[in-house]
């Protein structure tokens, strides 16, 4: 059987999406009018859900329904047209529907508000909000090791929280620092300060460098003195910027104090260095407020030491290495040409691996492999060190993109792998031995290249005995096009799974799960989600090829906009290669998302569409989509967010 | 450095061995089974503990709430591994929770939101979730300066289950590793039961006081970052504002413990000249690999392991006047129940979970239905250790349990991310304020935030308004 499933093409274009025709090209200031003259419309056709008393999908259309609303909600305006375009809304069982000519105007209208809107957009210019940010468990850790020189994984010794809840652990809003965190860092510093061993005195000059920059009294000196030079020296570094005189002072005044209670050099240093590990200029990532800041509220280009810290956070998740740090201090930043080096030299460098780990295990959902579900009684293959490779096949393939700057729409399509032993097995690849990946070259029957054929991502889709292709629909709309279905409604009854699992029920799984379709309540997504997964089912829960269950045929088979019929995953890969742009757009909009560390607003639409065409005209290097971001107008840039003092608020006073 | 980064359980294993004067596990005292008249607080004894234990998936209802309400007698199948434990239970049914989720999240998240909160509203501002304060933060509030942590939450709750809010509306995190939790209790302490009686006569030896006379060489290490993070504040703009506060409140609460460390060091040499201190024999040996458990998705007598060590760890806590608040979760809807669920091939929770529940429950899966009863039945069966526990450790003509008000609950109503008719257990008599041995059975959709209100009354504080709640909730003492 053949879901006829009307995927509409505007529904691949769906979110930051461009004006259309240039006769859509708006007269100014009619953005208002263009909705108000369909404001009954509206009323009638969109705010019975999403109006004053309902707010489903969490969209209240009746509160942006102006040109100020739509620069705003730019993205909600963008989904409301995609949704007219398909004539997915209003769904089947609302109580009213337009006319054909009442949908044509309604949909025009939206047309020209959003398009006055992308006039304003592209005149706009805000950096957006850039907080000071907690370093994340992972910065943290690097950071220490860098700084310290010592090889402890402070993370894991101390327990910091993982920060990975919020999507992207440099996501600004999950860094605060609750009491618990703050416990947990100042135990860290003590950690990390002991991870620096003194080498037995016999042990040569480099051997001892570490030791002696922090902790030696060269025989003869004032201690003082020696302190103060070394702790400046320490913290430029820490801070990632030269400290303020009264920084200094004051962390050398922890070293006097804890000399005048009778500790040693060595101690009393300690006492100091903590101090440092666990102040809030090096905890956060903050970027000051100078004298050179600006009028206030106007933008302005974010100082050299910001900007080294940007890259090398971005980048190696870690501080300023000591090449991109005198950069910074010799004012050789404000060049393109030399910042464009520095990427280069920054990505060509192992340390780049960061981006795989902080960006990109988070945007493809494989940061939790080992605890997908799929479990090894069901799949007798899927062995502890197979769901190691799994991981380690998507890094790798990842990291080879950066390290030989490929083009990263090998993402979607490619004629190599990166396979051991046991996935070779499991790939169905003939002539690998042995637990280390390597390179292997792919025919076309061979079913894999790209995303779509990788284990990590068909295994972390899939339930514990069986494939999900809801979860799989998912994870193409979510991951890929960067168009998350919303979560099932309240109250729903999502027990599909029982009857389908009943080796005698008179229906196949696909027609259990075709509930969702002609249940009204699950169809305006399922019908999105349901098709793409059943695509991928021709890999069974842990990504082997099948071409039928123990109980039946499979049947992969889809239809997409425009009436072209799909079957199998092949055949989808094709299809989401035509549609590869889309999902290079969603892949800049998520790098910048990691990069800030906050969530797009409507200004960023230019800079976004900027990176896009850049990277297409490099030809979609790795070393393109990273430029791009980085010389992006908001990497570049921060809010003049200047205020004078006398509006500071008094700090909270403790209560002991 | 005043002492070594992580303290010794070496020595404190040694302090204590050589301190063995309480009775412990093996010599339950009678007395505290049924019947004994709770003591009246405030006399001067041990203070009241609030003791929340949270598991996950929800409950079968059928199988958890008595037919009808009036006293405790054969307990419902979930239940009935807390036999013999009646008289000190108070089982609540019909509570629910009437509150909403906005701007993002799932029925998880929403449940979770809700949960301890009682809250009217959750929302999400962009990722980040935001409720309203949650009981145990409130709780903690009320006895804060009492002891050396506020609260405690122990636990390895999955990102979406974030049950305890500060009064910011911020998550409070917890601690997932059991040995991270014992260095945080016991860092350069050797842990020592407090002599109620001489506390009693004696001035107050804790809380509220001036600063110590000189302090660790770490009081030198936070004034320092507090005037750093001052003069910070002048260098940043509005924004980083709120993050810098944020930091002075993290690192002035630091400052209070470290201070309240100090004091407490001198009361508790005080306390232990007598011979008293705090066996634990339920803890692992220093260094044992048993301290480095985790939460495990697949192993569920790893899980229980796990359970009884961290439940340990916060009974000691409250033994020692650590902390009079803590907040257990466990559980986490991804787990593998091999071994426990034995009627299916399914062992998923979360599916079990979703098939086990429907609308009517008559188009459930009663084999899923059976298998998530038997689960939370495995629950109960931990439940009845802790409460074992802690009728066995004496305070003085009390036992713990008789201090206690424990909450035992779960985030959702029932596996189908319900929130009417949560399970809802009370045990312990808190001090003689709650009548046990009965189930009480309320108008349905009566907020739990009464509860909460009930409960943080008894705590000390006096909450004018809490979540949803209409008031205090009648007819449990």
């Amino acid at each position: 059987m053949i879901l006829a499933v009307g995927l509409a093409m505007a529904f691949w274009s769906v979110a930051g999406g461009r004006a259309m025709g240039a006769d859509s090209r708006p007269v100014p200031g009619e953005a208002a009018g263009a909705l108000a003259a369909v404001r009954p419309l509206l009323e009638t056709q969109c705010f019975p859900c999403h109006g004053p008393a309902k707010h489903k999908a969490g969209i209240d259309l009746s509160a942006s329904c102006d040109a100020a609303g739509v620069l705003r909600d730019y993205k909600t305006w963008s989904k409301v047209r995609a949704q007219l375009a398909s004539g997915d809304m209003p769904p089947e069982e609302a109580k009213a529907h337009p006319t054909p000519e009442q949908a044509r105007q309604l949909a025009a209208a939206v047309e020209r508000a959003l398009a006055v809107a992308d006039t304003a957009l592209a005149q706009l210019k805000d950096p957006g909000p850039a907080p000071a940010r907690r370093l994340n468990r992972r910065e943290y850790t690097a950071t220490v090791k860098d700084l310290l020189g010592i090889s402890l994984d402070v993370g894991e010794a101390a327990g910091l929280p993982d920060d990975g809840a919020r999507g992207y652990d440099t996501y600004a809003g999950g860094l605060g620092m609750a009491t618990l965190e703050f416990e947990k860092l100042f135990a860290a510093a003590d950690l990390a300060l002991h991870a620096v061993v003194e080498p037995p005195a016999s042990a040569p000059a480099p051997a001892r460098a570490a030791w002696d920059a922090l902790f030696a009294l060269p025989a003869g000196s004032a201690p003082t003195e020696v302190a103060r030079t070394d702790l400046s020296a320490f913290l430029r570094r820490a801070y990632r910027r030269p400290p303020a005189p009264d920084e200094v002072a004051r962390t050398v005044a922890v070293f006097t104090a804890a000399t005048a209670r009778g500790r040693d050099f060595a101690t009393a240093m300690r006492l100091a260095l903590k101090t440092v590990l666990v102040s809030p200029a090096f905890l956060y990532r903050v970027e000051p407020l100078t004298a050179s800041a600006g009028a206030v509220g106007e933008p302005r280009r974010v100082g050299d030491h910001e900007l080294a810290s940007r890259l090398s956070y971005f980048l190696w998740s870690s501080m300023p290495d000591r090449e991109l740090s005198e950069l910074a201090d010799r004012g050789r930043l404000a060049d393109p040409a030399t910042v464009a080096a520095q990427v280069a030299r920054l990505l060509a460098s192992p340390r780049a691996h960061a981006l795989v780990d902080g960006f990109f295990a988070a945007w493809l959902q494989i940061d939790h492999l080992d605890r997908a579900r799929p479990q090894q009684q069901f799949f007798p293959q899927l062995t502890a060190p197979l769901r190691t490779a799994m991981y380690d096949e998507t890094a790798l393939f990842i990291d080879q993109l950066r390290a030989q700057d490929r083009p990263v729409l090998e993402l979607l399509d490619c004629d190599y792998a990166y396979v051991n032993e046991d996935l070779a097995r499991l790939y169905n690849l003939p002539g690998v031995d042995g637990a280390q990946l390597r390179r292997v070259a792919l025919k076309p029957g061979d079913h894999r290249g790209g995303l779509l054929g990788m284990a990590s991502v068909l295994t972390a889709t899939s339930h514990t005995s069986r494939t999900s292709p809801t979860l799989r629909g998912k994870w193409v709309l979510e991951v890929l096009f960067g168009t998350p279905p919303p979560p099932p409604p309240p109250g729903v009854n999502t027990q599909i799974d029982t009857a389908a699992k009943n080796a005698d029920a008179p229906h196949t799984f696909r027609e259990q799960l075709a509930r969702h379709v002609t249940d009204a309540a699950c169809a305006a997504c399922h019908r999105k989600m349901d098709p793409l997964g059943f695509g991928l089912d021709t890999f069974d829960g842990i990504g082997a090829w099948r071409t039928a269950t123990a109980e039946r045929p499979l049947d992969t088979s889809g239809v997409l906009p425009g009436g072209a019929r799909f079957a199998g995953a092949d055949e989808l890969k094709k299809v989401l290669w035509e549609r590869r742009e889309r999902i290079m757009r969603n892949l800049v909009e998520q790098v910048f998302i990691y990069a800030l560390g906050r969530d797009l607003i409507p200004a960023d639409e230019k800079p976004l569409a900027q990176a896009c065409a850049r990277l297409a005209k490099d030809g979609y290097r790795f070393s393109a989509l990273i430029l791009a971001v980085v010389e992006s107008y908001p990497f570049q840039n921060r809010r003049g967010a200047g205020i004078a003092a006398s509006e500071h608020v008094p700090a909270p006073a403790g209560k002991p | 450095m005043t002492h070594p980064p992580l303290p010794s359980r070496r020595r404190f294993l040694r302090g204590a061995g050589a301190l063995l004067a309480l009775p412990f596990l093996e010599s339950l005292p009678a007395r505290a089974w049924a019947g004994d008249p709770a003591p009246v607080r405030g006399a001067g004894g041990p203070p009241l503990r609030q003791l929340i234990i949270t598991v996950a998936g929800g409950t079968v209802i059928e199988s958890w709430k008595p037919k009808a309400a009036g006293p405790l007698g054969k307990l419902p199948s979930i239940l009935r591994p807390l036999e013999g434990h009646q008289q000190d239970l108070l089982l609540l049914s019909g509570l629910g929770h009437n509150g909403r989720q906005e701007g993002g999240g799932n029925a998880h998240t929403c449940c979770a939101g809700l949960h301890l909160t009682g809250t009217k509203l959750f929302s999400w501002e962009g990722k980040v979730p935001r409720s309203t304060i949650s009981v145990d933060q409130a709780a903690a509030a009320a006895v804060a300066g009492a002891t050396i942590l506020p609260s405690l939450e122990l636990g390895e709750p999955n990102g979406e289950q974030t049950y305890s809010w500060s009064e910011a509306g911020a998550v409070v995190p917890y601690e997932r590793s059991p040995k991270q939790a014992f260095d945080r209790l016991f860092r350069g302490r050797v842990p020592a039961a407090p002599d109620w009686k001489k506390r009693a006569t004696a001035k107050p030896a804790a809380g509220g006081g001036g600063k110590a006379a000189a302090g660790s060489d770490d009081r030198l290490v936070i004034d320092a970052v507090l005037d750093q993070a001052k003069a910070l504040r002048g260098r940043v703009g509005r924004a980083d504002l709120q993050r810098v506060d944020e930091y002075l409140e993290s690192v002035h609460a630091l400052e209070r413990r470290v201070i309240r460390l100090d004091q407490r060091v001198a009361a508790e040499a005080a306390d232990t000249r007598g011979g008293r201190g705090v066996p634990s024999p339920a803890l692992p040996a220093d260094g044992a690999p048993g301290w480095n458990l985790r939460w495990s998705g697949d192993d569920p007598e790893q899980r229980a392991e796990y359970m009884r060590l961290m439940t340990t760890l916060a009974l000691l806590a409250f033994q020692t006047d650590t902390t009079r608040v803590a907040t257990l979760s466990f559980g986490q809807d991804g787990e593998l129940w091999d071994g426990v669920v034995t009627v299916t091939n399914e062992f998923h929770h979360h599916t079990l979970e979703h098939q086990g529940n429907a609308n009517p429950v008559s188009n459930a899966d009663p084999l899923s239905r059976e298998g998530c009863r038997q689960i939370h039945e495995w629950y109960s069966a931990r439940l009845a250790e802790t409460l074992a526990m802690m009728k066995g450790i004496d305070e003085g003509g009390s036992s713990l349990l008789d201090n206690s008000m424990v909450l035992y609950t779960s985030y959702m109503a029932d596996g189908g991310h319900g929130t009417k008719d949560y399970p809802v257990l009370l045990a312990g008599r808190a001090q003689g304020t709650l009548k046990t041995g009965r189930h009480v059975a309320y108008a349905p959709a009566t907020p739990v935030a009464n509860l909460y209100v009930s409960m943080l009354e008894r705590m000390g504080a006096a909450p004018t308004a809490f979540g949803e709640s209409t008031g205090p909730l009648a007819d449990l003492a």
